[in-house]
């Protein structure tokens, strides 16, 4: 039976989930959600932002 | 300014063996919040967003999640205190139980396509010809990236019979599926038959009740299919423009 490694011990196959999942994933409370940007790439950020705001133009 | 960053929340009453650091080293403990309680460890700001405080942070889920039923934390949720914390979760405590016992039992197991299968542009009939301008051939690509989407979607529904008990797609080629701890290998090596890279168990980042609703399926929805209100709109918007 084909078993998986936990993600920490796999790290070079599950960081792109990993990033998807912390953050964008999980319960949004309220409360303060705030990060310093350190050495994250921010492009995809701004695509999403980007494509959020073309969809409100189409009447999203 | 010191804060409380909150990993998860847990039954009030669930027991835990000690846990490994989390973020800065700094020591996880549980701050009950009604029947919820909290997972959290004291800092002096809010966290960084550095690859390795994110590892950190999946580090300490994994563990909890061998122990006991719990909803992730959107990584840098921070509390002034612990009455912030209480007064939070209590608001919506009926609603996060619901979701915590959604997820009890299970975890979330990442499938995708690698790059190279995903299919060209055209190469499944949608693109019949050259594109009349580069706005017409993004809206057309994303018509086809829709039908790829769809086609891997029917097929994972086959291979996955039985086995998953909810699922929500992650973008392109990419889905998180919700297994049962004992499925989890048998899901592996499907997903695996079929060409796709898997990883996990996660957390259950992607089925985290209203806080992640959107787009979000479960698997009593048997036959109805996925429909990202962006997906559809281009897709409308590639037809009335052909």
């Amino acid at each position: 039976v084909s078993t998986l490694l936990s993600p920490t011990h796999h790290r070079d196959v599950s960081l792109v989930d990993l990033l998807d999942r912390l953050l964008e994933g999980g319960v949004v409370i309220q409360g303060e959600i705030t990060l310093a940007a350190a050495d994250i790439d921010l492009v995809r950020l701004d695509l999403r932002i980007l494509v959020a705001a073309i969809d409100k133009a189409l009447g999203g | 300014m010191s804060v409380l960053l909150l990993y998860a929340l847990v039954d009030a009453d669930a027991e835990l063996t000690p846990l490994p650091a989390g973020l800065g080293g700094r020591r996880p403990r549980k701050v009950a919040c009604g029947r919820l309680a909290g997972i959290v460890s004291d800092h002096e700001g809010p966290p960084t967003a550095e690859v390795d405080s994110l590892w950190d942070y999946e580090r300490l889920l994994e563990q909890v999640i061998k122990q006991t039923a719990m909803l992730p934390l959107r990584y840098g949720t921070t509390f002034a205190d612990e009455r912030a914390l209480s007064a939070a979760v209590a608001a919506r405590e009926g609603p996060l139980r619901a979701a915590l016992e959604r997820v009890r039992g299970a975890v979330e197991i990442a499938v995708r396509a690698p790059a190279e299968h995903r299919q060209p542009a055209g190469s499944d009939g949608v693109l019949d010809e050259a594109p009349s301008s580069p706005g017409r051939a993004y809206m057309l690509e994303r018509l086809a990236a829709r039908q790829r989407g769809r086609s891997l979607e029917l097929e994972l529904e086959r291979a996955m019979d039985g086995l998953v008990r909810a699922w929500a797609p992650r973008g392109e080629g990419a889905h998180a599926l919700l297994v049962e701890h004992a499925h989890v290998g048998e899901v592996a090596r499907r997903a695996r038959t079929l060409g796709l890279i898997a990883s996990g168990p996660w957390p259950p980042f992607s089925f985290t009740g209203e806080a992640s609703a959107a787009g979000e399926r479960w698997a009593s929805a048997a036959g109805e299919r996925w429909a990202s209100a962006v997906g559809e709109r281009w897709a409308s918007a590639a037809g009335s423009r052909t």
